[in-house]
């Protein structure tokens, strides 16, 4: 079952998908052996979307199936949903409210487990700041689409030295025009050139 | 050969006496001219006096791509959701212009389009953020300014045209319907999700729009006076969309709108933001020699030379990033090389990819347009 479920979420079934996510929950089956299931298959099309077999619409649908399949089987859950693998801290930068890839970007982190905490748009060093030293969060996301988040960018990670946290807090940054010039200007640690390349980098920073 | 000449003979494939510039530059010559980005949007005479500071410092342009100066009340009109507009509802005056991403129509909308008819529902739409257009005089007002505007503007290009910098597109936007209704109507991750959960009501939303956006087009392409026009295409790119849905949602609407265009002779110029890359063969399918891909830097511009440099001129492609943070000398090596290896057998036009930023190294806006006469054919 378990393995067909995973299929069923990678071809992308969703009505398929939240039936055998009904039935194997009406059976008794052990909740946290689906989460493993549909992280699996998550999984696998996080692969597929770096082989360029899959593109990102495909990405974006599959993470609202993993979503609709996880409100059911959360309840049953117990509080515990099987992994949690550190905290996020994540917002689009000042001056700038474009949020797609940062939507994105939060979406397949909670997928992936981590816990994210999402400032919205145009948000404040200082916000990014008293957020980081709240939770104790050990990775900064930071998304911004104009050449003026640059600067904001910029801004956010000196309030994080300043505040004293650089050395405990790991940076990346993301969106359209950003690359290594950028990462390197703003005093970031990496960058993500897309949606999954960010799942990717907080996975690594966090496990290392 | 005189910068229309030259635009136009790079348009059709030809090779010009030099490779054209046209940047889309006046959120950047607002701020270097020293106005403000809210009296750029809002009042033409002073964007022509920065542009015009702007060009005398930093070099000839050829012709200006999509200009925004002047369109600041018209936009405020016709998007459902009021964008960030510098120096209104409190935002600051020489602050970012942005568009908002908020679904303004639900999932079970697509089929009331063709039912209400495309025009009365998007007066609707257009209503939520301008509710004046539901009375009569309030529409006739709205309708009145927009056009006292558009004079304004239309002045403003024959003034550039005589100085021997053309308009490339002026006011001539028109979207494809699906790029529409992802923009500003349905929001990005609703409308990737409705393709995949109603593709047919999608498509029949696409159908009812399309003669709607083709004489939104036709009319404006008629009050300009220019035989070219915009069309942005991003929502519809392979940054998100996968061959098959562009092959089955997508690619439709382009050809047809294309057609449409090239028919009345008609330039379409395609504003491609975000990887169009792995959808370039695509492309062959519209009409040769009658098209202007126009590239923002996300694309590979050299893979479309490539696949594409003997069916539609390539536009672009210097990157917002590179002009900001970049060195002159980068500026000018990238410029060489898109000279060199896109435009020494015509075909080509060199511009910012999308728009120049306004926070951009002046010295690198410097470098960009000294380019095309730095590297002659």
């Amino acid at each position: 079952m378990s393995e067909g479920l995973s299929s069923l979420l990678v071809e992308l079934k969703e009505g398929e998908v939240l039936t055998a996510v009904r039935e194997s929950l009406e059976r008794g089956e052990d909740p946290l052996s689906l989460v493993e299931s549909l992280r699996e298959g998550m999984e696998e099309i996080g692969g597929r979307f770096e082989r360029k077999e899959y593109y990102l619409s495909e990405l974006i649908m599959s993470a609202e199936i993993f979503k609709e399949a996880m409100a059911l089987i959360e309840p049953r859950l117990g509080g515990s949903s099987g992994g949690d693998k550190g905290s996020v801290i994540i917002g689009t930068v000042k001056g700038d409210i474009h949020d797609i890839g940062k939507n994105l970007v939060v979406t397949l982190l909670r997928c992936d487990g981590f816990r994210v905490h999402d400032l919205g748009v145009d948000v404040s060093p200082s916000d990014f700041v008293n957020k980081l030293r709240e939770t104790g969060a050990p990775l900064l996301a930071l998304s911004g689409l104009l050449t003026l988040a640059f600067d904001s960018m910029r801004d956010t990670v000196r309030a994080v030295v300043e505040a004293g946290l650089r050395e405990r807090v790991k940076v990346i940054i993301g969106g359209g025009p950003v690359d290594d010039k950028v990462v390197e200007y703003v005093g970031a640690d990496a960058f993500g050139k897309d949606a999954a390349q960010g799942v990717k980098l907080a996975n690594a920073f966090l496990a290392g | 050969m005189d910068s229309r000449e030259r635009i136009e003979t790079a348009i059709r494939l030809g090779k010009p006496d030099r490779v054209p510039v046209v940047p889309i530059i006046d959120f950047f010559s607002a701020r270097y001219g020293g106005i403000s980005q809210h009296d750029m949007l809002f009042d033409v005479r002073k964007a022509d006096e920065a542009l015009e500071r702007t060009l005398r410092d930093l070099g000839p342009i050829d012709g200006q791509h999509l200009s925004y100066a002047g369109l600041g009340r018209i936009m405020q009109l016709i998007f459902p959701n009021p964008p960030v507009m510098p120096g209104v509802g409190g935002e600051p005056p020489d602050g970012q212009f942005q568009f908002v991403e908020r679904p303004v129509m639900g999932p079970e909308e697509y089929l009331e389009i063709e039912k209400k008819g495309p025009v009365r529902w998007v007066l609707d739409k257009m209503m939520l953020s301008s509710p004046e257009l539901g009375k009569p005089m309030g529409l006739l007002g709205a309708f009145g300014r927009a056009f006292a505007d558009i004079s304004k503007i239309k002045r403003s290009v024959s003034g550039w045209r005589r100085r021997g910098v053309e308009s490339l597109v002026a006011f001539n936007i028109v979207f494809t319907p699906l790029e529409y209704i992802s923009l500003f109507m349905r929001s990005f991750n609703d409308f990737i999700l409705d393709l995949f959960r109603r593709p047919e009501e999608v498509k029949a939303a696409s159908r009812a729009l399309m003669p709607f956006m083709q004489r939104q087009g036709a009319l404006m392409i008629r009050l300009s006076g220019i035989r070219r026009v915009f069309m942005g295409g991003t929502r519809t790119s392979a940054s998100f969309l996968s061959p098959r849905q562009f092959e089955e949602f997508a690619l439709p609407e382009w050809k047809e709108m294309c057609e449409f265009w090239v028919a009345r002779g008609v330039t379409p110029v395609l504003h491609y933001d975000s990887d169009w890359t792995p959808f370039f063969p695509y492309l062959r399918e519209l009409p040769r020699g009658k098209c202007v891909l126009n590239l923002d830097g996300t694309s590979d511009i050299f893979a479309a030379k490539e696949q594409l440099g003997d069916h539609m001129c390539l536009m672009g492609d210097v990157p917002a990033t590179l002009l900001k943070l970049g060195e002159p000398e980068e500026v000018d090596e990238y410029c060489r090389r898109l000279i060199t290896e896109l435009g020494s057998d015509g075909g080509f036009i060199l511009s910012s990819g999308c728009t120049i930023p306004v926070d951009a190294r002046p010295e690198n806006v410097k470098a960009m347009l000294a380019s095309v006469h730095r590297y002659r054919l």
